[in-house]
C-alpha cells in the first residue's frame, strides 16, 4: 500500500511539482496551500508524512508543525515533519528541531533529495 | 748407339781374307794331295828300287829324304834342300838327328824311328819340325816311310813328307787369328753366334750372353728358338728352315726375349754352312737395334706430339692427343698432366685406366704433384720412396699409392709449365728409368706443344682483336705500300669507295683517282704526294673536305703513317680517317657559344666569382672592377678572404656548402679597394672542376642600396606598428572607459522609462535609449575588433550540443522576428554530430550578427532561415558551413567585396538608416578566421541574401559535454581590464590558493592575512573587491568588515565572505553582518571568478550591477530539466513549466502592485516564494533577480526597487519567450 504524503504548500508549482514527482514514485499526495489547512485535514486522515513549507500565509510551517506535535492522537503527533524551504527568516536547525520539524529540504529544490528524504522517513515508520 | 764401324769392318774383312787364305791352302793341300801319286806309286813300288824311287822324287816338291837306320842321311832331293837350305853334299852322310831334328824332338824322333823299323808303326799325318840352317824351323808332314829293307842292316829308310810349313804359318796364323775373333766377338757389340740346325748354341760371343742374360750353362740346355719373343717365332722358324733348304745366307729381323724378360730387337746376316751337303749349322750375327727401333718409336711419338698441336683444336684436344700418342709407347693408362697457373697448379686433363676424368682433390696426385713440381726434375718414385716422403713430411700423407709414379718437367726454356705424370698398380713397377728417359725426352716436345698451343690462342685472339678493331671502328683504316698498291682496307673504306665510285676497291690494286678517298682536289695526285711523304718516314695528321650527297660539307680527319719494317725501311703506308664533320660543326657552334656567353660574361652586372675550396680564386668577371674597384687581373690567383668580411657567418658557409653543396641568399660584406664596405648577397655553390677536383663558384649582387631601402622601410614599419599600437590601445582604453558611463546612462533610461511618461516623452526616450543601445553596441564591436586586431582574441573552445547553442541563438531572436512578423526557421543537418567543440560565445556572436542583419534588412512578412550542414570532413576535424538566408533587399554586386570591411555599412549613406555599426560582419569574418574558416555572402538585390560562415570543429561526446558543466569551468581572463583584488586569509595554504587562482585569471592580488592587515592594506589602496576570511585570529572578517564600512572610504570595494560554513542561513547572516556577499569554502575557481566578474566587470560604480547576474545564469538550467524529466517524464515538464508561467506572471503582477501601495513585505513574500520555484525548476536567471531584489529589500534598500522589478519583469519575458524552444530542445 502506497504511502500517504500531505503536501503543505504557498506555491503551487512547488506543490505541483512535488506531488507529480512523488506520484511517480507511486506514493498518494495530498496537498494544502497553509498550515491551517494542514491541521484541517489532520483531522479527518492519517498521513505518513507532511512536506512543509515554512513560509506559508495564515499559517507558517513553523506554527504549523508545533500545532500537530501538540495534538492528542499520537499517531498524528508523530508524523514527520520535512521543512520545504527557501528560509527567508533565517532559522537554525535547532529552531527547526525545537517547532518538531525533522528535517529540512532547502529550495531550491533538489529532487533527488526530496525523494529520497521522503522515502527515508516513510520507510523507517514501515 | 755407339758402334764402331770401322772395327767392324775391318774385322770382317780380316775373317774373310782368312778365309780365304784357309780355302786357297785347302786347294793347295789339295793340290799336294793330288801329288799323292808317287805316294801311291811308293806304295805301288815298294818293291822297286830305291834308286828308281828317289830318283822320281828328285823333281817333286816333296821331300824325300833316305837315311840308314841310324840317321845318317843317304839321299836327299832338291827340295829337302830347298826346305832345309842346305845343299846335297851338306847333308849327304850327315845324321839326319843331329843335323835337322831340334834337340828337344831327337829323342821322340829317335824312338819314333826305332818304333818304325821295329813295329812298323807309322805315324799318320804326323807333322813335325825340322831345323833350317837358319835355324828356324821347318814344319812337314810325314807322307810315307818306306824301309827298304827290313832285315837288311843296311837298310835304309827313305821318308816322304812335305813341306807344310807355309800350311803351318797360316794355321798359327788362324789360330791367332781365331783367338782375336773369339776376342774381338766377345767385345763386339753384334751378338755372334753358332747353333746347331736343330737350335743348339754351338758358340755364343759375350755379347749375346750379356743380351740374353743367360749363363753359357744355362744356354746350353735352352734352344735358339725358345728365346724368340713369342710373336716372332714362327716367322724366325721358317726363314732358318727356308735358308737351310736354299743354302745361301740372309737376313733376319727377329726379337729376342731376355731372361728379365726384355725384348730385344735384333737384325742380322745369317749363314748356313753345310757338311758333306748337309747344312750343318747356322752362323748369325745380330745386331742389337732395339735402340733404334726404339728410337724410331720415339721419333714417331716426338712428330705425332709435334703434329697433336698442330690438328688439336683446343688444349684439352691437345692433351688428350698427346695422351692417345704416350700411350702407344707407355701404358699410360693412368696419365695426367699438370699445370702451373700462379703459384699452384691445375690438372686440366686426367686419365684412370684410360678413363678420363677429374683428378681427385684429396688423392695422392696433388702432393707428388706439388713436391715433384718442386723439385723440377724428372722423377720415378716407387711405393717406397713415397712411403719415406710421407714419413719424411715432405708430402702429406697419401693414400692409395701406386707402385710407381713417374713424372717428367715441361719446361721452356726458364719458363716451368707443369709435367707431365702417369704412374701403375701393376706389380712388379712396369716402369723403368728408360721410360723416365722417354717421358723426359717427349716433354720437350710436349712443352713446346702446349706453349705453341698457348701462342696460337694468343695469336687468334690477338688476331681476332685486332680484326675486330680494324673493322668494327667507325674509323676508315687501310694501307698503301710503295708501288702505290691498296694493300689493305676495311670495310668502312671499302664502302665508302663505292659510295662515292661504285664499286669497291681491290686488294693489290693500283691507287687511282676510283679507289681514293673523295676529295676537295684531285684526289690520285693529292694522295700520291702525301703517301709519298709519308714513305720518307714521318707521320701526316690533316683534315680532308668534300661535297657530301646534299651538297652538305664533309669533313675527314686523317692520319697517315709509315709502316716500319724491322730494319727501319718504309715500305707501306696505314691510312685511319674519321668522319669529324659533326665534332667541326660542335665547333663552330661551340666557339658561336662561347662567345655569346662570354658576351654575357663581360657585360654581367653581378659578379660571378669561381675559386678553389681552399679560396684561391680561379675566374671572376669583369664586374669586378665594377663592383669593387679591383682590376680583375689584380685578385686572379688571390685569396677570396681577402675582399670580404671574415664573421663566424662566413665560417660557417663552407659547413653549409659541403653539406647542402650550395647555399642561397647568404649575405656578405665585401670589402672594396676604396675600404667601403658593400653588402652584398649570393648564391654560392659547390661544384666539380674540369678536373674532377671541387671548385666553389657564386654569383653575387650589391644590395648596398637595397640594405639601406629596407632598413628604412622595417623603421618606417616599426613606427607605423607602434603608432597603430598605441591607436588601438588608446581606442580600447576609451572603449572602456565609455563602456563605463553608458552604463549609468542606460541605466537611468530605463528608470526613467519605468516612471509615468507622457507619450511624447516616452518617445522621446525610446529614441535616446535605441542610440544609448547602439552606441553600447559599437563600443562593444570596437573593443572585439581591437582585440582581434591586437591577436588578443582567443577562442575558448569546449565541448557543446550544437542544437542546443542554435536553440539559444533561435530563442533569442524568436520575439524580435515576431515582432516584425518574419518567420525565422532553423534546420540543422542530421549528419552533423550532435556535440562538437567549439567557442560557444564566438560561434553565437557570428551567427547573432548575420541574423541581425537578416532582421534588419527583411521587411515585414519575410522569412529567414537558418541552415548548418557539414561540408567535409578530414581526419578528426569537421568543416561545418552555416548559413543564413533573408528575403531581405539583397546587396548589389558591386557592393558585395566591401561587406565585410571595417565600417563598410556606416560608408553607405543609403544604409545608414538601417544602423548598426558595420563592425559586424567585420568582426565575424575575423572570428571565422579564428574558426579557420571563411565567410561569403551571395545576393540578388531585393531577393534576399545568404551569409554564409564555415567552421573548424572536431566531434565531441556527450559526456565531454556533461563533464564541461558539472566541472569547474576554465576562469575567464580578464583581458581589458585587471581587478585589483585583496585577499584575506590566515590560511597560507588558502591564501595561496586563491592567490593563483585569481592570478591566473588576470587579476591583481594582494595578500593580507589578518584583520587588521586587511584594514590597513584597505585604506592605504584603492581595490576593487576583498575577500575576507571569516574566522580569524586576532580579527575575525566580520569585525574588520564592520570596522571597514564604519570607516565610510570614499571607495570601499564589495567585501565577500569566505568561510566554511555551507548552510544557507550562514550565508543570510553573514550577509546582515555587513559583508556583500558570500562564498563558501573549498574555493573553487569558477565561483571565485565568478565573484570576481560579478563584482568588478562592466559596472564598477553601481556595485550590484543588474547586467552581470543574467549574463552568468541560464535562462533555464538543463541539468534540472533533465532532472525533472526523469522524475516525471516532459509533458509534466512542460505542464509544471506553464505552471510557473501562469504563478510568477500572478507574482510580477502582484509586485508591481504592491510597488505602487509600497507594500515591500509583500513584495519580498512574493520574490521569495518565486525565487523558491525559479530556483527550484531551474530558471536560474530569474530566481538570481528575485534573490537579489530580495536581498536589496531586506536591508530596506527601496530606492532602486522599480528598476529591479522591471529588469525582473525582462527576465521573465525572456524565459516566458524561451522555455519552449529550451524545452524543445532538451526533449529533442
Amino acid at each position: 500500500m502506497s504511502k500517504k504524503v500531505l503536501v503543505a504548500e504557498d506555491s503551487s508549482v512547488i506543490q505541483n511539482l512535488t506531488k507529480k514527482i512523488l506520484q511517480m514514485q507511486n506514493f498518494k499526495i495530498s496537498s494544502v496551500k497553509n498550515g491551517q489547512q494542514v491541521l484541517n485535514l489532520l483531522q479527518k486522515e492519517k498521513f505518513d508524512i507532511i512536506l512543509m513549507d515554512i513560509n506559508m500565509p495564515v499559517m507558517d510551517g513553523m506554527e504549523c508543525s508545533r500545532n500537530i506535535r501538540a495534538l492528542p492522537d499520537p499517531e498524528k503527533s508523530n508524523i514527520p515533519i520535512i521543512a520545504i524551504t527557501g528560509n527567508a527568516q533565517n532559522y537554525s536547525i535547532d529552531e527547526f528541531k525545537q517547532a518538531g520539524i525533522n528535517d529540512y529540504l532547502p529550495k531550491p529544490l533538489n529532487f533527488d533529495a526530496l525523494v529520497e528524504v521522503v522515502k527515508k522517513y516513510t520507510e523507517a515508520q514501515g | 748407339m755407339s758402334f764402331d764401324r770401322a772395327k767392324k769392318s775391318d774385322l770382317i774383312q780380316e775373317i774373310e781374307r782368312l778365309q780365304q787364305v784357309v780355302t786357297d791352302l785347302k786347294k793347295n793341300g789339295q793340290e799336294i794331295e793330288g801329288e799323292k801319286v808317287p805316294l801311291d806309286l811308293m806304295a805301288e813300288s815298294s818293291e822297286l828300287p830305291i834308286s828308281k824311287i828317289q830318283k822320281s822324287f828328285n823333281n817333286s816338291k816333296l821331300l824325300a829324304i833316305t837315311t840308314d837306320l841310324d840317321g845318317g842321311i843317304q839321299y836327299c832331293n832338291q827340295a829337302v834342300c830347298a826346305a832345309t837350305g842346305y845343299s846335297k853334299n851338306q847333308l849327304i852322310e850327315k845324321n839326319a838327328f843331329e843335323f835337322l831334328i831340334p834337340k828337344e824332338l831327337k829323342e821322340l824322333y829317335i824312338g819314333a824311328h826305332k818304333r818304325f823299323i821295329e813295329n812298323g808303326e807309322f805315324p799318320e799325318n804326323l807333322k813335325d819340325r825340322i831345323l833350317h840352317r837358319t835355324g828356324r824351323w821347318v814344319y812337314i808332314q810325314y807322307l810315307s816311310f818306306i824301309l827298304n829293307s827290313p832285315s837288311d842292316p843296311q837298310s835304309n829308310i827313305t821318308i816322304i813328307a812335305k813341306n807344310v810349313t807355309q800350311q803351318e804359318k797360316v794355321t798359327s796364323s788362324l789360330e791367332k787369328s781365331n783367338a782375336r775373333l773369339q776376342e774381338l766377338f766377345n767385345n763386339a757389340h753384334d751378338l755372334i753366334l753358332v747353333i746347331s740346325i736343330d737350335g743348339q748354341f754351338k758358340f755364343q760371343n759375350q755379347s749375346w750372353i750379356d743380351s740374353v742374360e743367360y749363363s753359357k750353362q744355362e744356354l746350353k740346355s735352352l734352344n735358339f728358338t725358345d728365346l724368340v719373343h713369342t710373336d716372332y717365332q714362327a716367322h724366325t722358324k721358317s726363314f732358318l728352315k727356308h735358308l737351310a733348304m736354299s743354302e745361301t745366307s740372309g737376313k733376319l729381323e727377329t726379337i729376342i726375349v731376355s731372361k728379365k724378360g726384355r725384348s730385344i730387337f735384333l737384325s742380322g746376316s745369317v749363314t748356313c754352312s753345310y757338311e758333306q751337303d748337309q747344312p750343318s749349322e747356322f752362323r748369325i750375327i745380330f745386331h742389337d737395334i732395339s735402340e733404334r727401333v726404339r728410337t724410331e718409336k720415339i721419333r714417331n711419338l716426338y712428330y705425332g706430339i709435334a703434329n697433336q698441336c698442330i690438328h688439336s683444336h683446343s688444349f684439352e684436344d691437345l692433351y688428350r692427343n698427346i695422351h692417345s700418342e704416350v700411350n702407344i709407347f707407355l701404358d699410360a693408362g693412368n696419365f695426367y698432366f699438370a699445370i702451373l697457373d700462379e703459384d699452384s697448379f691445375q690438372v686440366p686433363f686426367y686419365t684412370r685406366d684410360n678413363q678420363q676424368m677429374d683428378c681427385p682433390k684429396q688423392g695422392f696426385e696433388r702432393e707428388i704433384t706439388r713436391y715433384a713440381l718442386d723439385i723440377n726434375k724428372s722423377l720415378i718414385v716407387t711405393e717406397e720412396d713415397f712411403d719415406s716422403l710421407q714419413k719424411q713430411g715432405i708430402t702429406g700423407p697419401m693414400e692409395n699409392i701406386p707402385s710407381v709414379w713417374l713424372c717428367a718437367p715441361l719446361r721452356l726454356e726458364k719458363e716451368n709449365l707443369g709435367l707431365i705424370a702417369l704412374f701403375s698398380y701393376r706389380k712388379p713397377a712396369p716402369f723403368h728409368r728408360t721410360d723416365l728417359d722417354l717421358l723426359d725426352f717427349i716433354s720437350g716436345q710436349i712443352s713446346l706443344s702446349i706453349n705453341r698451343k698457348r701462342n696460337e690462342e694468343k695469336i687468334v685472339n690477338q688476331t681476332a682483336r685486332l680484326n675486330a678493331i680494324f673493322e668494327s671502328s667507325s674509323h676508315l683504316i687501310w694501307s698503301v705500300n710503295a708501288g702505290f698498291e691498296l694493300t689493305s682496307f676495311n670495310q668502312n673504306y671499302s664502302r665508302i669507295i663505292q659510295k662515292y665510285f661504285g664499286s669497291r676497291p681491290k686488294p693489290n690494286q693500283k691507287i687511282s683517282k676510283y679507289n681514293n678517298l673523295p676529295t676537295r682536289k684531285e684526289p690520285e695526285g693529292f694522295w700520291k704526294e702525301k703517301y709519298q711523304y709519308v714513305l720518307q718516314g714521318s707521320s701526316l695528321h690533316f683534315e680532308t673536305q668534300h661535297k657530301g650527297d646534299f651538297g652538305n660539307e664533309i669533313w675527314l680527319d686523317i692520319h697517315l703513317n709509315p709502316i716500319f719494317r724491322n730494319d727501319g725501311s718504309v715500305k707501306e703506308v696505314s691510312g685511319i680517317a674519321h668522319d669529324v664533320t659533326d665534332k667541326k660543326r660542335s665547333g663552330l657552334a661551340l666557339r658561336e657559344s662561347e662567345e655569346k656567353f662570354r658576351n654575357i660574361f663581360e657585360s654581367f652586372q653581378d659578379l660571378y666569382f669561381k675559386c678553389t675550396p681552399q679560396g684561391n680564386i680561379l675566374m671572376v668577371s669583369p664586374s669586378v672592377c665594377e663592383m669593387t674597384g679591383y682590376d680583375q687581373y689584380e685578385v686572379l690567383e688571390k685569396n677570396v678572404t681577402n675582399y670580404y668580411l671574415y664573421t663566424t657567418k662566413t665560417k660557417d658557409l663552407l659547413r653549409q656548402l659541403v653539406q647542402h653543396r650550395s647555399v642561397r641568399n647568404f649575405e656578405a660584406s665585401l670589402v672594396r679597394k676604396d675600404g667601403k664596405i658593400m653588402q652584398c648577397i649570393c648564391n654560392v655553390r659547390l661544384k666539380a672542376g674540369n678536373d674532377g677536383s671541387l671548385e666553389i663558384e657564386g654569383v653575387l649582387r650589391d644590395i648596398t642600396r637595397l640594405k639601406e631601402t629596407n632598413e628604412q622601410l622595417i623603421q618606417a614599419k616599426e613606427v607605423a606598428e607602434r603608432s597603430l599600437k598605441v591607436k588601438e590601445e588608446f581606442l580600447a582604453n576609451m572603449s572602456h572607459e565609455i563602456r563605463t558611463p553608458m552604463n549609468g546612462i542606460i541605466g537611468m533610461l530605463d528608470l526613467l522609462s519605468a516612471s509615468v511618461l507622457e507619450p511624447k516623452q516616452a518617445e522621446y526616450l525610446e529614441t535616446i535609449k535605441k542610440s544609448s543601445d547602439l552606441l553600447m553596441e559599437i563600443l562593444n564591436d570596437i573593443l572585439d575588433l581591437s582585440k582581434i586586431e591586437a591577436g588578443k582574441m582567443k577562442l575558448r573552445k569546449t565541448p557543446v550540443e550544437i542544437r542546443q547553442v542554435i536553440g539559444k541563438l533561435v530563442a533569442l531572436f524568436s520575439q524580435q522576428a515576431a515582432r516584425q512578423k518574419i518567420s525565422l526557421a532553423y534546420y540543422i543537418h542530421p549528419r552533423l554530430p550532435e556535440y562538437v567543440i567549439l567557442d560557444e560565445t564566438r560561434f553565437m556572436q557570428i551567427i547573432s550578427n548575420l541574423i541581425s542583419n537578416a532582421l534588419k534588412f527583411t521587411g515585414d512578412g519575410g522569412s529567414i532561415h537558418l541552415s548548418m550542414k557539414p561540408q567535409f570532413k578530414y581526419g578528426k576535424t569537421h568543416v561545418i558551413k552555416v548559413s543564413v538566408r533573408d528575403t531581405g533587399i539583397g546587396i548589389a554586386k558591386e557592393h558585395l567585396t566591401s561587406l565585410f570591411q571595417s565600417f563598410s555599412q556606416l560608408d553607405h549613406s543609403s544604409t545608414k538608416s538601417f544602423g548598426g555599426t558595420g563592425l559586424g560582419l567585420r568582426i565575424s569574418k575575423e572570428l571565422c578566421e579564428l574558426m579557420n574558416g571563411n565567410i561569403g555572402v551571395y545576393s540578388t538585390p531585393n531577393l534576399g541574401s545568404t551569409f554564409w560562415f564555415t567552421f573548424e570543429t572536431v566531434s565531441a561526446t556527450k559526456e565531454m559535454v556533461q563533464k564541461e558543466k558539472d566541472e569547474d569551468r576554465v576562469p575567464e581572463v580578464f583581458t581589458d581590464y585587471t581587478p585589483r583584488i585583496l585577499l584575506v586569509d590566515d590560511n597560507q595554504v588558502n591564501r595561496q590558493v586563491a592567490n593563483e587562482m585569481l592570478k591566473s585569471a588576470g587579476c591583481e592580488v594582494e595578500l593580507a592575512s589578518n584583520g587588521h592587515e586587511a584594514i590597513a592594506r584597505a585604506t592605504a589602496k584603492e581595490y576593487d573587491l576583498i575577500f575576507m576570511d571569516i574566522q580569524m585570529p586576532e580579527m575575525d572578517g566580520v569585525t574588520a568588515t564592520q570596522k571597514l564600512k564604519e570607516m565610510k572610504l570614499p571607495k570601499l570595494p564589495p567585501i565577500v565572505a569566505m568561510t566554511a560554513y555551507g548552510m544557507e542561513p550562514d550565508r543570510e547572516r553573514f550577509l546582515k553582518q555587513g559583508l556583500d556577499d558570500y562564498l563558501s569554502k573549498p574555493i573553487k575557481a569558477h565561483n571565485l571568478v565568478s565573484k570576481v566578474k560579478k563584482w568588478v566587470n562592466g559596472d564598477l560604480e553601481t556595485i550590484q550591477g543588474t547586467k552581470e547576474t543574467s549574463d552568468s545564469f541560464k535562462i533555464i538550467d538543463e541539468t534540472i530539466i533533465s532532472q525533472l524529466t526523469k522524475y516525471s517524464g516532459p509533458e509534466m515538464v512542460l505542464e509544471i513549466l506553464k505552471d510557473f508561467e501562469r504563478e510568477t506572471q500572478e507574482q510580477v503582477d502582484q509586485c508591481q502592485h504592491s510597488l505602487k501601495e509600497k507594500d515591500y513585505q509583500s513584495i519580498l513574500r512574493e520574490l521569495h516564494t518565486m525565487k523558491g520555484s525559479a530556483g527550484t525548476l531551474g530558471i536560474e536567471r530569474l530566481a538570481q533577480k528575485a534573490k537579489q531584489i530580495e536581498i536589496n529589500l531586506k536591508s530596506d534598500e527601496h530606492q532602486e526597487i522599480a528598476l529591479e522589478l522591471l529588469e525582473l519583469n525582462k527576465i521573465f519575458k525572456e524565459f516566458q519567450d524561451n522555455y519552449h524552444n529550451i524545452l524543445n530542445l532538451k526533449i529533442k
